[in-house]
C-alpha cells in the first residue's frame, strides 16, 4: 500500500505512517470535527479490508456479499460502542494482518 | 525470494527442480514449451489455485493421479521456508481432487554462521493440512513469511502475459482492494445504508417527542389532581380525628356517670336490704314462741320421783331374778328326779340281775320301787313350789312393766319440755339476729343516702330530702337526663362520621382510579421516553454514521488521488528508465483517479490522450510495463517479480535493451522473466524450457 511504497522508497517509518490509509483517516476534513470517530473509523476500515481480502466475501462484481456486509455492520456498531449481537465470526483476527 | 522450485507431475513436467537466486532469471523456450507452467506452479504452490483454471485436475500431468510442487523460499525473517503442496485424484474421479499442504520453517536463519552439532537443514512445521490446518492459516503464515497475499500477488508480483497493455485502461479491481480504496468505498456504502436506516427510524422522533410532551402535560395534570385529592383526604382525616376525640369525650363523660350510677345502685340495694330486714324482723317477732313458764324446783322433784321409781323397778327386777333363779333350781331338781325315776323304771323292767350303771352294783327291784315312789313325792312337792314361784314371777313381771311405763312417760314429758326450751332459744336467737341485721341495714341506708346527696347537689337538685326513695328517684332522673344528652351527642357524631365515611370512600375511589390512570400514564410515559431515547440514539448514531460515511468517501477519493499521483510519478520514472534515460517522449503522464486509466501527453502530439490509444504497440507495451512495475513500487516492494513475456512485440534490439533495463530497475531482489526469445546477451540466469514429446524439461544454461 502507500505506506509500503514509502518504505520501499527508503522513507522513514514516521513518514510512512502519515501516508497509510489509517493515518490518512486522521487528517480527513470529514473527521476534523469528530476526533472521537477516528479510532472507530480505523477499526471499520481495517475490518472492511480484512473482509475484502477473502474472495468468498465478494460478489461477482467485487462488492461485499450479504454476510460480509452484516459482519461489517455488526463490527461497526461494536466499534461505536453500541449494542450489537455477538458473533464469533466477526472477530478482529487478521483484520490488519495482511497488506 | 524463491530458492528452489520443484515440480512433480505438474502439467508436462515429470519431476523437475529449478534452483533460483537473486537477480533476473530468464526462462526461455519456444511457444507451448511449458514456461508459463512454472509461474502456474508457483501460484499453485502459494495459493492452491491458478487464475483461469477452475479445475486443478487440468494442471496434472497426463495420466497422473497426483501432482505436487515444492517451493523453498527465503522469508522476510531470513529463514528458509519450505512450502509443499500436492493434489491427488481419487480413484474413479476425473475432476475432484484432494489437496494437501505443508509449510515448514528452518530452525536457523539462512545467513546464520554454521555451528557444530547444529543441523542447518533442521525444519519445524508451521502449518499443515495433516494437522487439520486450513487454507486460511497457510495464507496468513505465507503473508507473514513473504509479505505476500493473494491480491498483492495478483496486483504487484505476477504480471501476466497480455495484461501489460490492458493495464493502460485501468488495473484490475484488486489494486483498489490492495490500496484500501475498495474497503473505503464498501465502508462508506455501509455507513450510508446504516445511517439511512436509522434516519428513517428517527424520522418519527418529532411526532414521538410531541406525544411525549402531551403525555408529560397529562401526567402533571394527574399529579396535581392527586395532590388536591390528597389534601381533601388529609382535611377529612383531621375531621375524623375530631370525631374520634369527641367520641372519646362522650365515653369519658359516660364513664363519669359510673360513680353516680354506683351510688344510686348502692342506695337502691340499701333500700331493698332495709325493706327485707324490716320484713324479716316483723316475721321473726310474729313467729316467736311464748316463753316456757316452769318453776325451778319442779325438775328436782321429778328427778327424785324418777330415781325412786327407778329404784323400785330395779328392786323388782332383782327380786324377779332371784325367783327365776329359784325356779331354775327347782326345774333342775325336777329334771333330775324325773330322770332318776325314768332309769329306775327301766331297771325295774329290766328284771333281776340288772346293775346300776353308775356304781355297777346289782339293783334291787323293790328298793328301786321305793326309791321311785319317794322321788315321785319329792317331785310333786317341787312342782307345787314351782307353780307358786311361777305365779310370783308373773306378779313381779306386771309390777316391773308398770314401773317401766311410768319411767317411759316421764322421759317423754321431759324430752318435750327440753324441745320447747330449745325452740324458744332458737327463736330468740333468730329475732336477735334480725334485729341486728335491721339495724345494719338502717345504717347502710343512711350511708347510701348520704353518698347520694353530693351528686344531687352537683346536679342542682334538692339534697335535703330524708326519704331514700325520693333521693333515689331524684338521682335517677339526673342520670337519665345526662344519659339522654350523651346519646344525642353520640348520635350526632355517628351521623357526621357516616357522612365523612361516605366522603372518604368517594375521595379514595376517585384517588384509586386517578392513581391507576397516573401509574398507567407513567408506564406509557416511560415507554415513550424510552422510545424517544432510542430514536434520539438512532438519530445520534445516524449522524455518526453519516460522518463516518463521508469520511470513508473522502478517504477513498484521497487514496485514489494519492495512488493515481504516485503511480503516475513512478510510471513516468520507470518509463523513462525503460526508454534508456534521456529526454522523455512524454510531456506529461497522469492517471485518472476514478479508473487509474493512464493518460499521456506526448510531446509530439501536444495534448493528453489515453495511453491505450497511443500509436504503436511498442509504445503501449512500454507504458503498460511502466505502469505495471510502478504498482510494486507504490503498494510495496515485492519479494520477487514474475514477468510473463514483458517484451512481446518488440524488435530484437529493443527487447534486449528492455530486458537489461528491467533488471537494472532494482524493483526487487528477484525477477523471474519468461520470454520465448533468446536472451543470451542479457546478464542473469538463463533457464531453458525444452519440450520433448509430451514432457517438458528444464535446462540451466551456462
Amino acid at each position: 500500500m502507500l505506506a509500503s511504497a514509502a518504505v520501499a522508497s527508503g522513507d522513514d517509518s514516521s513518514k510512512a505512517d502519515t501516508t497509510s490509509p489509517e493515518a490518512v483517516l486522521a487528517s480527513l476534513e470529514s473527521l476534523r470535527a469528530r476526533p472521537d470517530l477516528i479510532e472507530p473509523a480505523r477499526g471499520i476500515f481495517r475490518f472492511a479490508q480484512y473482509l475484502l481480502d477473502e474472495e468468498e466475501n465478494l460478489t461477482r462484481t467485487g462488492n461485499l456479499a450479504g454476510t460480509a456486509r452484516e459482519q461489517l455492520r455488526t463490527r461497526t456498531l461494536e466499534l461505536l460502542g453500541l449494542d450489537a449481537p455477538s458473533r464469533s465470526d466477526t472477530s478482529d483476527d487478521g483484520a490488519g494482518g495482511e497488506r | 525470494m524463491i530458492l528452489t522450485l520443484r515440480l512433480k507431475s505438474f502439467r508436462r513436467y515429470g519431476d523437475e527442480t529449478l534452483e533460483l537466486g537473486p537477480g533476473v532469471s530468464f526462462i526461455e523456450g519456444d511457444n507451448n514449451a511449458g514456461k508459463t507452467s512454472l509461474f502456474y506452479a508457483i501460484e499453485y504452490a502459494l495459493f492452491g489455485r491458478v487464475t483461469g483454471h477452475k479445475s486443478l485436475a487440468a494442471l496434472m500431468a497426463p495420466k497422473a493421479k497426483a501432482m505436487g510442487v515444492e517451493l523453498v523460499l527465503r522469508g522476510v525473517d531470513g529463514h528458509r521456508w519450505r512450502l509443499q503442496r500436492m493434489h491427488v485424484l481419487p480413484p474413479r474421479s476425473r475432476k475432484t481432487t484432494i489437496g494437501h499442504f505443508t509449510l515448514k520453517r528452518s530452525a536457523r536463519p539462512l545467513d546464520a554462521p554454521a555451528e557444530e552439532g547444529v543441523d542447518p537443514s533442521e525444519e519445524t512445521y508451521v502449518v499443515s493440512s495433516d494437522f487439520a490446518d486450513r487454507e486460511e492459516a497457510l495464507a496468513l503464515a505465507l503473508s507473514k513469511a513473504l509479505g505476500v497475499s493473494r491480491r498483492y500477488f495478483d496486483v504487484a508480483v505476477h504480471i501476466r502475459q497480455g495484461a501489460i497493455t490492458q493495464i493502460l485502461e485501468g488495473p484490475a479491481r484488486e489494486l483498489d482492494i490492495v490500496l484500501g480504496v475498495t474497503a473505503a468505498v464498501a465502508a462508506a456504502d455501509e455507513m450510508r445504508a446504516m445511517a439511512l436506516e436509522r434516519e428513517k427510524e428517527a424520522s418519527q422522533l418529532p411526532l414521538v417527542e410531541e406525544t411525549l410532551r402531551a403525555m408529560e402535560r397529562d401526567q402533571e395534570g394527574g399529579a396535581a389532581e392527586l395532590t388536591r385529592l390528597d389534601a381533601e383526604l388529609a382535611e377529612l382525616s383531621v375531621k375524623e380525628r375530631s370525631f374520634v376525640d369527641e367520641a372519646a369525650s362522650v365515653r369519658l363523660e359516660e364513664a363519669g356517670l359510673a360513680p353516680r350510677l354506683a351510688a344510686r345502685d348502692a342506695l337502691d340495694r340499701a333500700r331493698q336490704e332495709h325493706a327485707r330486714a324490716k320484713t324479716a324482723l316483723e316475721d321473726a317477732r310474729a313467729a316467736a314462741p311464748p316463753e316456757p313458764g316452769s318453776a325451778p324446783s319442779e325438775p328436782v322433784q321429778d328427778d327424785r320421783e324418777r330415781e325412786a321409781r327407778e329404784a323400785r323397778l330395779e328392786a323388782a327386777r332383782e327380786a324377779r331374778a332371784a325367783r327365776e333363779k329359784e325356779q331354775r333350781a327347782l326345774d333342775a331338781r325336777r329334771g333330775d328326779l324325773a330322770a332318776r325315776i325314768g332309769r329306775r323304771e327301766e331297771h325295774a323292767h329290766a328284771g333281776a340281775g340288772a346293775r346300776c350303771e353308775s356304781c355297777g352294783q346289782p339293783i334291787d327291784a323293790a328298793l328301786a320301787a321305793r326309791e321311785i315312789e319317794g322321788w315321785r313325792a319329792e317331785l310333786a312337792t317341787l312342782e307345787g313350789l314351782s307353780d307358786a314361784l311361777t305365779a310370783e314371777l308373773a306378779e313381779r313381771s306386771d309390777t316391773i312393766a308398770s314401773l317401766r311405763d311410768e319411767v317411759r312417760r316421764e322421759a317423754e314429758a321431759r324430752a318435750r319440755r327440753e324441745a320447747e326450751a330449745e325452740r324458744f332459744a332458737r327463736a330468740r336467737e333468730l329475732l336477735s339476729g334480725r334485729e341486728q341485721a335491721f339495724a345494719r341495714s338502717e345504717q347502710a341506708l343512711s350511708k347510701a343516702s348520704e353518698d347520694v346527696r353530693p351528686f344531687l347537689v352537683a346536679a342542682g337538685e334538692a339534697a335535703d330530702v330524708a326519704d331514700p326513695d325520693r333521693l333515689s328517684e331524684s338521682l335517677g332522673a339526673t342520670i337519665d337526663e345526662a344519659r339522654e344528652a350523651l346519646r344525642d351527642r353520640r348520635a350526632r357524631i355517628d351521623a357526621e362520621r357516616a357522612v365523612s365515611g361516605g366522603t372518604r370512600a368517594r375521595l379514595e375511589a376517585q384517588r384509586a382510579m386517578l392513581s391507576q390512570r397516573v401509574s398507567q400514564a407513567e408506564r406509557e410515559l416511560a415507554r415513550t421516553r424510552s422510545s424517544v431515547e432510542t430514536l434520539r440514539e438512532a438519530a445520534a448514531v445516524a449522524a455518526r454514521l453519516r460522518v463516518l460515511g463521508a469520511s470513508f468517501q473522502e478517504l477513498q477519493a484521497v487514496l485514489r488521488e494519492r495512488a493515481a499521483t504516485a503511480l503516475a510519478k513512478e510510471a513516468l520514472e520507470i518509463h523513462r528508465a525503460l526508454q534508456g534515460g534521456g529526454e522523455s517522449e512524454l510531456g506529461e503522464l497522469r492517471l485518472d483517479p476514478e479508473s487509474y486509466a493512464m493518460l499521456v501527453t506526448p510531446k509530439d502530439v501536444g495534448r493528453e490522450v489515453p495511453a491505450s490509444a497511443a500509436q504503436g504497440g511498442g509504445h503501449r507495451l512500454l507504458l503498460g510495463l511502466a505502469l505495471a512495475l510502478s504498482i510494486g513500487r507504490v503498494v510495496g516492494r515485492p519479494p520477487f517479480l514474475m514477468l510473463d513475456e514483458p517484451t512481446y512485440g518488440l524488435d530484437r534490439e529493443r527487447r534486449r535493451a528492455l530486458l537489461a533495463r528491467i533488471a537494472e530497475l532494482g524493483l526487487t531482489d528477484q525477477i523471474l522473466l519468461i520470454t520465448h526469445h533468446e536472451t543470451e546477451n542479457v546478464g542473469g540466469k538463463h533457464v531453458r524450457v525444452v519440450r520433448k514429446g509430451k514432457q517438458s524439461r528444464l535446462e540451466v544454461l551456462a
